[in-house]
Protein backbone atom coordinates (compact mmCIF):
# COMPACT_ATOMS: atom_id res chain seq x y z
CA UNK A 1 0.00 0.00 0.00
CA UNK A 2 1.30 3.67 -0.61
CA UNK A 3 0.76 4.07 2.67
CA UNK A 4 3.60 1.91 3.57
CA UNK A 5 5.89 3.62 0.74
CA UNK A 6 5.51 6.97 2.56
CA UNK A 7 6.49 5.68 5.79
CA UNK A 8 9.40 3.81 4.18
CA UNK A 9 10.45 6.56 2.01
CA UNK A 10 10.44 8.93 5.83
CA UNK A 11 11.85 6.75 7.67
CA UNK A 12 14.60 6.56 5.25
CA UNK A 13 14.88 10.41 4.20
CA UNK A 14 14.29 9.59 1.20
CA UNK A 15 13.27 12.75 -1.14
CA UNK A 16 12.66 10.81 -4.29
CA UNK A 17 10.80 7.85 -2.76
CA UNK A 18 8.50 9.94 -1.41
CA UNK A 19 7.62 11.65 -4.18
CA UNK A 20 7.04 8.61 -6.36
CA UNK A 21 4.33 8.42 -3.58
CA UNK A 22 2.13 11.44 -5.23
CA UNK A 23 0.16 11.92 -8.35
CA UNK A 24 2.29 14.68 -10.25
CA UNK A 25 -1.00 17.39 -9.61
CA UNK A 26 -0.91 16.89 -5.65
CA UNK A 27 -0.62 18.33 -2.37
CA UNK A 28 0.92 17.97 0.88
CA UNK A 29 -0.06 20.66 4.29
CA UNK A 30 2.08 20.17 7.46
CA UNK A 31 0.46 21.93 10.33
CA UNK A 32 3.28 20.34 12.93
CA UNK A 33 5.85 22.81 11.91
CA UNK A 34 4.14 25.85 13.80
CA UNK A 35 3.93 24.18 16.96
CA UNK A 36 7.98 23.79 16.56
CA UNK A 37 7.82 27.90 15.88
CA UNK A 38 8.18 27.11 12.38
CA UNK A 39 6.60 27.66 9.22
CA UNK A 40 3.86 25.42 8.05
CA UNK A 41 4.02 23.75 4.75
CA UNK A 42 1.61 24.40 1.67
CA UNK A 43 2.94 21.98 -1.28
CA UNK A 44 1.53 21.28 -4.75
CA UNK A 45 2.68 19.29 -7.07
CA UNK A 46 5.41 16.14 -6.37
CA UNK A 47 8.02 17.78 -7.60
CA UNK A 48 7.71 20.58 -4.83
CA UNK A 49 7.65 17.87 -2.65
CA UNK A 50 10.66 16.27 -3.85
CA UNK A 51 12.54 19.33 -3.38
CA UNK A 52 11.42 20.53 -0.03
CA UNK A 53 12.30 16.83 1.75
CA UNK A 54 15.36 17.22 -0.27
CA UNK A 55 16.13 20.37 1.39
CA UNK A 56 14.13 19.19 5.22
CA UNK A 57 15.85 15.51 4.98
CA UNK A 58 19.29 17.00 4.75
CA UNK A 59 19.22 20.63 6.52
CA UNK A 60 15.68 20.53 8.31
CA UNK A 61 16.71 17.74 10.75
CA UNK A 62 13.02 15.68 9.61
CA UNK A 63 12.62 12.47 10.54
CA UNK A 64 9.51 10.02 10.93
CA UNK A 65 9.85 8.50 14.31
CA UNK A 66 7.90 5.09 15.61
CA UNK A 67 5.01 5.39 13.21
CA UNK A 68 2.32 3.30 13.59
CA UNK A 69 0.01 2.46 10.11
CA UNK A 70 -3.62 2.73 11.41
CA UNK A 71 -5.28 1.86 8.79
CA UNK A 72 -4.78 2.51 4.18
CA UNK A 73 -5.11 6.37 4.64
CA UNK A 74 -3.62 6.84 8.24
CA UNK A 75 -0.10 6.77 9.83
CA UNK A 76 0.33 7.74 13.80
CA UNK A 77 3.81 9.00 13.95
CA UNK A 78 6.63 11.44 15.97
CA UNK A 79 7.58 14.12 13.80
CA UNK A 80 11.08 15.50 14.31
CA UNK A 81 11.72 18.73 13.63
CA UNK A 82 15.31 19.05 14.03
CA UNK A 83 15.08 17.74 17.88
CA UNK A 84 11.74 18.99 18.90
CA UNK A 85 9.41 15.63 18.76
CA UNK A 86 5.33 16.74 17.65
CA UNK A 87 2.85 13.60 17.88
CA UNK A 88 1.46 13.83 14.18
CA UNK A 89 -0.88 12.23 12.16
CA UNK A 90 -0.42 12.10 8.65
CA UNK A 91 -3.63 11.31 6.87
CA UNK A 92 -4.23 10.40 3.26
CA UNK A 93 -7.42 12.57 2.03
CA UNK A 94 -7.33 11.43 -1.47
CA UNK A 95 -5.60 8.82 -3.60
CA UNK A 96 -5.96 8.95 -7.48
CA UNK A 97 -7.75 5.53 -7.41
CA UNK A 98 -10.20 6.73 -4.54
CA UNK A 99 -9.37 3.36 -1.88
CA UNK A 100 -5.63 3.76 -1.68
CA UNK A 101 -5.03 0.45 -1.38
CA UNK A 102 -3.99 -0.52 -4.44
CA UNK A 103 -0.21 -1.24 -5.81
CA UNK A 104 0.11 1.55 -8.24
CA UNK A 105 -2.28 3.78 -5.65
CA UNK A 106 -0.90 7.48 -5.95
CA UNK A 107 -1.96 10.58 -3.23
CA UNK A 108 -3.43 13.40 -4.49
CA UNK A 109 -3.51 14.59 -1.10
CA UNK A 110 -2.14 13.96 2.53
CA UNK A 111 -2.53 16.16 5.57
CA UNK A 112 -0.02 15.86 8.19
CA UNK A 113 -1.44 17.68 11.75
CA UNK A 114 -0.46 17.27 15.35
CA UNK A 115 -2.05 14.06 16.53
CA UNK B 1 24.42 56.31 -22.70
CA UNK B 2 24.96 55.87 -19.04
CA UNK B 3 28.07 55.00 -16.54
CA UNK B 4 27.69 52.33 -14.78
CA UNK B 5 30.11 51.60 -12.19
CA UNK B 6 29.94 47.66 -10.59
CA UNK B 7 32.62 46.19 -8.00
CA UNK B 8 33.74 42.66 -8.65
CA UNK B 9 33.19 42.85 -12.11
CA UNK B 10 36.11 40.88 -12.97
CA UNK B 11 34.55 37.44 -12.71
CA UNK B 12 30.78 35.84 -12.09
CA UNK B 13 27.98 37.52 -11.48
CA UNK B 14 29.65 40.80 -11.97
CA UNK B 15 31.48 40.43 -15.21
CA UNK B 16 28.19 38.80 -16.72
CA UNK B 17 26.23 42.37 -15.95
CA UNK B 18 29.53 44.09 -17.21
CA UNK B 19 29.14 42.16 -20.86
CA UNK B 20 25.36 43.25 -20.82
CA UNK B 21 25.92 46.55 -19.97
CA UNK B 22 28.32 47.20 -22.30
CA UNK B 23 26.58 45.02 -25.01
CA UNK B 24 23.52 48.04 -24.46
CA UNK B 25 26.37 50.72 -25.00
CA UNK B 26 26.87 51.48 -21.46
CA UNK B 27 30.40 52.99 -20.41
CA UNK B 28 31.33 50.58 -17.67
CA UNK B 29 33.75 50.94 -14.61
CA UNK B 30 34.92 47.43 -12.73
CA UNK B 31 36.14 47.66 -9.85
CA UNK B 32 37.95 45.28 -8.44
CA UNK B 33 40.73 43.84 -6.53
CA UNK B 34 42.62 42.85 -9.81
CA UNK B 35 42.30 43.31 -13.19
CA UNK B 36 39.76 45.93 -13.06
CA UNK B 37 39.44 49.50 -14.57
CA UNK B 38 40.43 50.61 -11.02
CA UNK B 39 41.78 48.06 -9.04
CA UNK B 40 41.00 48.59 -5.49
CA UNK B 41 41.03 46.26 -1.86
CA UNK B 42 37.40 46.75 -1.12
CA UNK B 43 37.68 45.40 2.15
CA UNK B 44 40.12 48.05 3.92
CA UNK B 45 38.89 51.55 4.01
CA UNK B 46 41.82 53.06 2.42
CA UNK B 47 41.08 51.15 -0.94
CA UNK B 48 37.56 52.28 -0.87
CA UNK B 49 38.76 55.92 -0.16
CA UNK B 50 40.84 55.69 -3.13
CA UNK B 51 37.78 53.88 -5.07
CA UNK B 52 35.67 56.74 -4.26
CA UNK B 53 38.13 59.29 -5.16
CA UNK B 54 39.00 57.96 -8.71
CA UNK B 55 35.17 57.87 -9.24
CA UNK B 56 34.60 61.71 -8.30
CA UNK B 57 37.80 62.61 -10.58
CA UNK B 58 36.93 60.44 -13.46
CA UNK B 59 33.17 61.54 -13.29
CA UNK B 60 32.08 64.94 -11.68
CA UNK B 61 29.21 65.07 -13.51
CA UNK B 62 27.66 61.94 -11.91
CA UNK B 63 26.91 58.25 -12.62
CA UNK B 64 24.37 56.63 -13.76
CA UNK B 65 24.39 53.03 -11.57
CA UNK B 66 26.88 51.80 -7.94
CA UNK B 67 26.33 48.27 -8.74
CA UNK B 68 28.00 47.14 -4.82
CA UNK B 69 28.36 43.31 -5.92
CA UNK B 70 32.12 42.46 -4.60
CA UNK B 71 31.90 39.69 -1.72
CA UNK B 72 33.37 36.86 -0.85
CA UNK B 73 31.30 33.44 0.46
CA UNK B 74 33.06 31.84 3.81
CA UNK B 75 34.79 28.62 4.60
CA UNK B 76 37.74 29.22 3.67
CA UNK B 77 38.68 32.90 4.24
CA UNK B 78 38.62 34.94 7.25
CA UNK B 79 35.64 36.16 8.76
CA UNK B 80 37.05 39.36 8.79
CA UNK B 81 37.41 39.74 5.21
CA UNK B 82 33.67 38.38 5.01
CA UNK B 83 32.99 41.33 7.12
CA UNK B 84 35.19 44.23 5.79
CA UNK B 85 34.41 43.03 2.14
CA UNK B 86 30.73 42.32 1.80
CA UNK B 87 29.20 44.85 4.02
CA UNK B 88 31.56 47.37 4.47
CA UNK B 89 32.53 47.10 1.16
CA UNK B 90 28.85 47.81 -0.08
CA UNK B 91 27.61 50.00 2.14
CA UNK B 92 30.52 52.48 2.23
CA UNK B 93 31.05 52.18 -1.51
CA UNK B 94 27.27 52.91 -2.25
CA UNK B 95 27.45 56.15 0.47
CA UNK B 96 30.30 56.89 -1.12
CA UNK B 97 29.25 58.11 -4.66
CA UNK B 98 25.82 58.93 -3.40
CA UNK B 99 26.35 62.50 -4.52
CA UNK B 100 27.24 61.09 -7.82
CA UNK B 101 24.27 58.79 -8.20
CA UNK B 102 22.42 62.26 -7.09
CA UNK B 103 23.66 64.33 -9.77
CA UNK B 104 22.02 62.29 -12.18
CA UNK B 105 18.96 60.28 -10.40
CA UNK B 106 21.06 57.25 -10.60
CA UNK B 107 20.18 53.79 -8.90
CA UNK B 108 22.00 51.59 -6.70
CA UNK B 109 21.85 47.76 -6.44
CA UNK B 110 23.81 45.65 -3.81
CA UNK B 111 24.36 42.06 -4.18
CA UNK B 112 22.87 39.92 -0.75
CA UNK B 113 22.26 36.28 -1.01
CA UNK B 114 18.92 34.15 -1.15
CA UNK B 115 20.79 32.40 2.21
CA UNK B 116 19.23 35.42 3.84
CA UNK B 117 16.13 33.43 4.52
CA UNK B 118 17.54 29.99 5.36
CA UNK B 119 18.24 30.85 9.17
CA UNK B 120 21.56 30.78 8.79
CA UNK B 121 22.39 34.19 9.51
CA UNK B 122 23.49 35.36 13.01
CA UNK B 123 21.07 37.90 13.97
CA UNK B 124 23.30 39.60 16.87
CA UNK B 125 26.35 40.05 14.55
CA UNK B 126 23.56 41.46 12.04
CA UNK B 127 22.32 43.75 14.01
CA UNK B 128 26.55 45.09 15.26
CA UNK B 129 26.50 45.58 11.46
CA UNK B 130 23.48 47.71 10.49
CA UNK B 131 23.45 49.34 14.16
CA UNK B 132 26.62 49.95 14.96
CA UNK B 133 29.18 49.58 12.46
CA UNK B 134 32.08 50.25 13.68
CA UNK B 135 34.52 48.33 11.69
CA UNK B 136 37.78 48.05 13.71
CA UNK B 137 35.48 47.07 16.99
CA UNK B 138 33.42 44.13 15.05
CA UNK B 139 36.37 43.24 12.96
CA UNK B 140 38.26 42.73 16.65
CA UNK B 141 34.84 41.19 17.72
CA UNK B 142 35.54 38.01 15.44
CA UNK B 143 39.87 37.70 14.90
CA UNK B 144 39.58 34.47 16.72
CA UNK B 145 36.16 32.99 14.96
CA UNK B 146 36.70 29.95 13.30
CA UNK B 147 36.64 30.49 9.27
CA UNK B 148 35.28 27.30 8.82
CA UNK B 149 32.10 28.66 10.29
CA UNK B 150 32.13 31.50 7.75
CA UNK B 151 29.26 30.60 5.98
CA UNK B 152 26.89 31.54 8.85
CA UNK B 153 28.78 34.97 8.78
CA UNK B 154 27.95 35.32 4.95
CA UNK B 155 24.58 34.79 5.68
CA UNK B 156 24.96 37.58 8.60
CA UNK B 157 26.64 39.87 6.35
CA UNK B 158 24.24 39.48 3.37
CA UNK B 159 21.26 39.63 5.47
CA UNK B 160 22.12 43.45 7.07
CA UNK B 161 23.17 44.74 4.10
CA UNK B 162 19.31 43.73 2.42
CA UNK B 163 18.26 45.43 5.82
CA UNK B 164 20.35 48.14 5.11
CA UNK B 165 18.70 48.31 1.67
CA UNK B 166 15.52 48.31 3.48
CA UNK B 167 16.36 50.98 5.95
CA UNK B 168 18.33 53.25 3.92
CA UNK B 169 15.93 53.52 0.64
CA UNK B 170 13.05 55.68 1.92
CA UNK B 171 15.29 58.37 2.10
CA UNK B 172 17.46 57.86 -0.85
CA UNK B 173 14.48 57.38 -2.99
CA UNK B 174 12.90 60.56 -1.63
CA UNK B 175 16.08 62.21 -2.93
CA UNK B 176 16.33 60.73 -6.58
CA UNK B 177 18.48 57.64 -5.97
CA UNK B 178 17.13 54.38 -5.91
CA UNK B 179 18.34 51.67 -3.83
CA UNK B 180 17.57 48.08 -4.00
CA UNK B 181 19.27 44.74 -3.90
CA UNK B 182 19.43 41.40 -5.83
CA UNK B 183 18.95 38.26 -3.69
CA UNK B 184 20.50 35.16 -5.96
CA UNK B 185 20.25 31.61 -5.08
CA UNK B 186 23.15 29.38 -5.85
CA UNK B 187 25.17 30.25 -8.79
CA UNK B 188 28.20 28.26 -10.97
CA UNK B 189 31.36 29.85 -10.49
CA UNK B 190 34.95 28.59 -10.02
CA UNK B 191 34.85 28.03 -6.74
CA UNK B 192 31.35 25.34 -7.24
CA UNK B 193 33.36 23.41 -10.48
CA UNK B 194 35.98 21.88 -7.56
CA UNK B 195 33.61 21.14 -4.66
CA UNK B 196 33.86 17.99 -2.47
CA UNK B 197 31.03 15.03 -3.02
CA UNK B 198 29.59 16.44 0.24
CA UNK B 199 29.72 20.04 -0.61
CA UNK B 200 27.66 19.26 -3.76
CA UNK B 201 25.49 16.84 -2.10
CA UNK B 202 24.61 19.97 0.54
CA UNK B 203 24.08 22.55 -2.18
CA UNK B 204 21.72 20.00 -3.83
CA UNK B 205 19.96 20.09 -0.96
CA UNK B 206 18.81 23.81 -1.71
CA UNK B 207 17.04 23.16 -4.52
CA UNK B 208 16.80 25.37 -7.64
CA UNK B 209 13.20 24.92 -8.67
CA UNK B 210 13.71 26.04 -12.27
CA UNK B 211 16.73 23.86 -12.67
CA UNK B 212 14.39 20.95 -11.62
CA UNK B 213 16.53 17.29 -12.60
CA UNK B 214 18.70 19.55 -14.39
CA UNK B 215 22.36 21.13 -13.35
CA UNK B 216 21.64 22.45 -10.02
CA UNK B 217 23.26 25.79 -10.44
CA UNK B 218 22.15 28.61 -11.79
CA UNK B 219 24.19 30.39 -14.23
CA UNK B 220 25.73 34.06 -13.98
CA UNK B 221 23.86 35.32 -16.78
CA UNK B 222 20.12 34.55 -14.76
CA UNK B 223 21.32 36.82 -12.02
CA UNK B 224 22.91 39.23 -14.25
CA UNK B 225 20.27 40.17 -16.66
CA UNK B 226 18.23 40.95 -13.42
CA UNK B 227 20.98 43.27 -12.40
CA UNK B 228 20.96 45.14 -14.93
CA UNK B 229 17.22 45.99 -14.94
CA UNK B 230 17.22 46.60 -11.54
CA UNK B 231 20.25 49.38 -12.45
CA UNK B 232 18.29 50.18 -15.43
CA UNK B 233 16.03 53.37 -15.91
CA UNK B 234 13.02 50.66 -16.89
CA UNK B 235 13.23 49.96 -12.88
CA UNK B 236 12.35 52.93 -11.75
CA UNK B 237 9.34 52.17 -9.95
CA UNK B 238 11.74 49.82 -7.93
CA UNK B 239 13.37 51.00 -4.52
CA UNK B 240 14.16 48.83 -1.42
CA UNK B 241 13.07 45.76 -3.05
CA UNK B 242 15.34 42.55 -2.15
CA UNK B 243 14.38 40.90 -5.32
CA UNK B 244 14.89 36.96 -5.11
CA UNK B 245 16.62 35.97 -8.35
CA UNK B 246 16.76 31.93 -6.84
CA UNK B 247 14.59 29.93 -9.41
CA UNK B 248 12.35 29.66 -6.56
CA UNK B 249 14.02 28.73 -4.47
CA UNK B 250 13.14 30.99 -1.46
CA UNK B 251 9.21 30.44 -2.71
CA UNK B 252 9.97 26.65 -2.19
CA UNK B 253 11.23 27.09 1.32
CA UNK B 254 9.09 29.85 2.80
CA UNK B 255 5.73 29.62 0.26
CA UNK B 256 4.85 31.65 3.61
CA UNK B 257 6.60 34.77 3.98
CA UNK B 258 4.42 36.40 1.18
CA UNK B 259 5.59 40.41 2.96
Amino acid sequence: MVINDLVSAMQNKDHEALAACFEEDCRLFDYCPSVAGRQNAFLYGRNAIEMSYHNKFMFGGFGMLDPYVVDERTVNFYADYNGTIIHALAQIENCNDGVCTLDNSLIQELVIRPA
Amino acid sequence: MGIYVITGATSGIGAKTAEILRGRGHEVVNIDLKNGDIDANLATKEGRAGAIAELHERYPDGIDAMICNAGVSGGKVPISLIISLNYFGATEMAHGVFDLLEKKGGSCVVTSSNSIAQGAARMDVAGMLNNHPDENRIIELVKDVDPAVGHIYYASTKYALARWVRRMSPDWGSRGVRLNAIAPGNVRTAITANMLPQQRAAMEGIPVPTHFGEEPLMDPIEIANAMAFVASPEACGLNGVVLFVDGGTDALLNSEKVY
